[in-house]
C-alpha cells in the first residue's frame, strides 16, 4: 500500500518536471471511431493505427512536406546551389564590395551579405547545421534518458533516488546558462557540431529519462509483466519485450517535439557565438552578423530567422500530430 | 505543513551542494588564465602574475578553493570580481533589479494576455479567434526569442520611426535615458521576454478551461439556476486557473533566472547579461555568484509554487502520513 502510495506521488512528481511542453486540443480533430472502421478492413496494429490517423492530419502533412523539402534540398545542396546562386562562404575579392548587401534580385532572390556572398545560399546551407544538430542532440538525449529512466523506473530504490536527484541538479541549472559554461569550456578551435550535439544532448536527457521513468512505472504494474516474470523471463527480456514496446510511445512524442527545440537552442548558442566557427554558415550566427546591418539591410537577419521559425514549426506541428495519432497524454 | 516545508528545504542541501560543485568543476577544466585576461595584452612580470594568482586562490586545487568559498559564502562574502575589483555583492545588487524588472513586467504581460486569450479561445472554441489564438500561439512558440527581439527593434525603432518622420517610436535598447520615462524601456525587452511563456500560459489556459466546462459539476451548477457568469467565473475559470498559476509561477522562477538572450539582445544590464559576460572574461567569482544567486531564487519559487498549490487546491494536502 506504502509503496504504491509512494510511486503515485513519484509519478506525479515526474510528471510535474517532464513535459515542457504543453499542448492540448488543436483544432484538427482525431477521425471519430465510426469513420475509422468504415475505411479500415484488416485489423491494425497500433503503429499502422498511428500512421493512419497522422496521414489525416493535414497540418501534420504540410509540415512532413516541409521538412522533407529542407533536408532535400540542404543534402542535394552541391549540385544546384553554388552554380546558380554562389558559394555559400568563398568571398570573390575581386567583386565582394561592389556586390555587398544588395537587394533582393532574380539572381540573389534574397540579397546578399555584408561580404558579397549569396543569403539564400548560406541559409540553404545552414539547414544543414541545424538539422544535424537537432535530430543528432535529441537522439543523444533519448539513448541517456531511456537508459538512466528504465534503470530508475524499473529498479527503483537507491539507483532510482540518485537519478533523480541527478536530474533534479540539472532541473535547477539555467538550461542555457548550463550549456553556455559548457561550450566555454571547449577551445573556440574545437567548437563545432560535435561540441554542439554533446552539449544539447546532455541537457534534453533528464526530461527523457523522467517521462520514460513514469510511463514504466505506470506499464509495470501490468499483469502481463507479472505473468513474464512467472515464466521466468529475465529483467532485460522483460524490459525489452514486455514494458519497453508500451511505455516507448510517450518519448516517442517527446522526442519529435524536442528536436524543434534543439533546433531552437543551436541558433541561441550560435547567435551568442558559441557554435560552429565560420565560415560554416548556420542560422542562428547569421542572424549575429547580420545584427550591425539591422537598419539598413533587415534581410540580413529576416531570412535566417524565417528559416527557423519554419523548421522548428514544422518538427512542432509533426510533434502534435504525433502525439493525437498515438493518443498520448502529454501533462506538464 | 510546516513537515513539508522543512522536507523540501532538506532537499534543496543536496541539489545546492550538487550545482556548485558541478559550476566549480567545469571552470577549473576551463581553459583561459582570468589574471592573463584581465592585464590584456600588456606584458606583466613574472612576480606580480604570481602574487596575482595567489590573491585569488588560482593556485589551490578546484576541492580547496571549493571549500573556501563556502567558507566565505557562509558570511555573505561573494569574492571580488576579478576584471573590475568590484565586490561580486555590489554588482550583482546593481544588476539584478533590472532583471527584477524586466521579469515582472514580462509576467504581467503574460498573465494579461495569456489567460485571456485562453479564457475567449476555449469559450469560443473553432471560432476565428480560436483559431487566431491557436496559431499564433504554435508560432511563437517555435520564433527564437533574439529573432523576435530584433524584430521588434526594426519595426519599433527604425521603420515606424521613419515612417512617421521620427514622431513615434520605442527605445531598442538600453535601460535609461533622458528622452523617454524609464518604463517606456520595459515595452520591447518585456514583450520579448514573455512571447514563448504567454503562448504557453494561453494554451494551458484553453485546455484546462474546456475540461472543466465538460465536467458534471458545471452541468449541475447550470441545472441548479445559477447564472451563467456565476458558473464561469466561480465554478469554471477559478478551477481552470490552477495549473496556469503553476505554470506562471514556475515561468516566473525561470525569468527571475536572467535572460540572456533578451538581455543581450537588448544590452540590458541584468544578471543574465552579467552572468554570460562573466564567462567570456573568465570571471569566476562574478560567475559563481550570480549562478548561485539564480539557483536560489528558483529553488525558492518552485517551493512557493508548490506550497501554493495546497492553498489552490484544497484537495492536496502536504506531509502528514500522505505517501512518504
Amino acid at each position: 500500500m506504502s509503496r504504491k502510495g509512494s510511486q503515485e506521488l513519484d509519478k506525479d512528481r515526474a510528471e510535474d518536471h517532464g513535459v515542457k511542453s504543453y499542448r492540448s486540443g488543436m483544432p484538427a480533430s482525431p477521425p471519430s471511431l465510426a469513420s475509422e472502421q468504415h475505411a479500415g478492413h484488416q485489423a491494425r496494429t497500433l503503429w499502422g493505427d498511428a500512421w493512419y490517423r497522422l496521414k489525416r492530419n493535414k497540418l501534420a502533412l504540410v509540415s512532413i512536406a516541409w521538412i522533407m523539402i529542407v533536408v532535400v534540398s540542404t543534402v542535394s545542396a552541391d549540385l544546384w546551389v553554388p552554380r546558380y546562386f554562389g558559394s555559400p562562404t568563398e568571398i570573390n575579392t575581386q567583386t565582394a564590395f561592389a556586390e555587398r548587401l544588395r537587394s533582393p534580385s532574380a539572381e540573389h532572390p534574397m540579397g546578399t551579405d555584408d561580404l558579397g556572398r549569396d543569403i539564400f545560399s548560406r541559409v540553404v546551407y545552414g539547414a544543414r547545421i541545424s538539422l544535424a544538430v537537432g535530430i543528432l542532440a535529441v537522439a543523444v538525449s533519448v539513448i541517456i534518458g531511456l537508459i538512466l529512466g528504465a534503470f530508475s523506473g524499473f529498479y527503483g530504490g537507491w539507483p532510482d533516488t540518485i537519478i533523480m536527484r541527478v536530474t533534479d541538479i540539472f532541473l535547477a541549472f539555467p538550461y542555457i546558462l548550463f550549456a553556455i559554461l559548457l561550450l566555454a569550456v571547449i577551445p573556440p578551435e574545437y567548437r563545432g557540431l560535435i561540441s554542439m550535439v554533446g552539449t544539447i544532448g546532455l541537457l534534453g536527457w533528464t526530461s527523457i529519462a523522467r517521462v520514460f521513468r513514469s510511463s514504466i512505472l505506470t506499464v509495470k504494474e501490468n499483469d502481463y509483466v507479472d505473468a513474464g516474470r512467472a515464466l521466468g523471463a529475465s529483467d532485460l527480456r522483460l524490459m525489452l519485450r514486455h514494458i519497453m514496446p508500451n511505455a516507448v510511445a510517450p518519448i516517442i512524442v517527446y522526442a519529435t517535439m524536442s528536436i524543434g527545440g534543439a533546433i531552437l537552442t543551436e541558433a541561441a548558442l550560435s547567435f551568442l557565438g558559441l557554435g560552429v566557427p565560420p565560415p560554416t554558415p548556420s542560422w542562428g550566427r547569421m542572424i549575429e552578423e547580420g545584427r550591425a546591418f539591422l537598419t539598413s539591410n533587415p534581410g540580413l537577419i529576416i531570412w535566417p530567422g524565417l528559416a527557423i521559425l519554419s523548421t522548428v514549426l514544422a518538427f512542432t506541428l509533426l510533434g502534435d500530430g504525433v502525439r493525437d495519432a498515438l493518443d498520448v497524454k502529454m501533462k506538464d | 505543513m510546516l513537515q513539508y516545508i522543512s522536507r523540501r528545504l532538506l532537499q534543496f542541501v543536496p541539489v545546492f551542494f550538487g550545482v556548485t560543485l558541478l559550476l566549480f568543476f567545469i571552470t577549473t577544466v576551463l581553459p583561459g588564465d582570468p589574471v592573463r585576461l584581465r592585464t590584456g595584452e600588456r606584458a606583466m612580470s613574472p612576480a606580480v602574475y604570481a602574487e596575482l594568482r595567489e590573491a585569488y586562490g588560482l593556485n589551490d586545487p578546484w576541492y580547496i578553493q571549493y571549500v573556501n568559498y563556502i567558507g566565505k559564502l557562509t558570511k555573505g562574502d561573494l569574492g571580488t570580481s576579478i576584471y573590475t575589483g568590484r565586490p561580486v555583492t555590489e554588482i550583482l545588487n546593481d544588476t539584478y533589479p533590472y532583471t527584477m524588472k524586466l521579469a515582472f513586467a514580462a509576467i504581467i504581460i503574460e498573465i494579461i494576455v495569456g489567460v485571456a486569450a485562453g479564457i475567449i479561445s476555449a469559450l469560443k472554441q473553432y471560432s476565428w479567434a480560436d483559431m487566431l489564438v491557436t496559431l499564433s500561439t504554435s508560432i511563437m512558440v517555435a520564433l527564437p526569442v533574439f529573432w523576435l527581439g530584433l524584430l521588434l527593434q526594426y519595426f519599433f525603432g527604425i521603420w515606424l520611426k521613419d515612417w512617421t518622420n521620427g514622431a513615434i517610436y520605442l527605445p531598442v535598447s538600453g535601460a535609461s535615458s533622458s528622452q523617454f520615462p524609464d518604463w517606456v524601456h520595459l515595452i520591447l525587452p518585456a514583450i520579448t521576454l514573455a512571447s514563448v511563456s504567454t503562448a504557453y500560459a494561453a494554451r494551458i489556459m484553453r485546455s484546462q478551461l474546456l475540461e472543466v466546462i465538460g465536467q458534471d459539476y458545471v452541468r449541475t451548477a447550470h441545472a441548479k439556476g445559477l447564472s451563467a457568469r456565476k458558473v464561469l467565473w466561480d465554478h469554471s475559470i477559478k478551477n481552470a486557473m490552477i495549473p496556469v498559476v503553476t505554470f506562471i509561477g514556475l515561468d516566473l522562477g525561470a525569468m527571475l533566472s536572467g535572460a540572456i538572450l533578451t538581455e543581450t539582445v537588448f544590452n540590458w544590464p541584468g544578471v543574465g547579461f552579467t552572468i554570460f559576460r562573466a564567462i567570456s572574461g573568465r570571471d569566476y567569482p562574478v560567475v559563481f555568484g550570480g549562478v548561485i544567486l539564480v539557483l536560489v531564487v528558483v529553488l525558492v519559487i518552485n517551493l512557493l509554487v508548490d506550497i501554493s498549490y495546497a492553498f489552490l487546491d484544497p484537495r492536496i494536502r502536504y506531509g502528514g502520513g500522505a505517501g512518504e
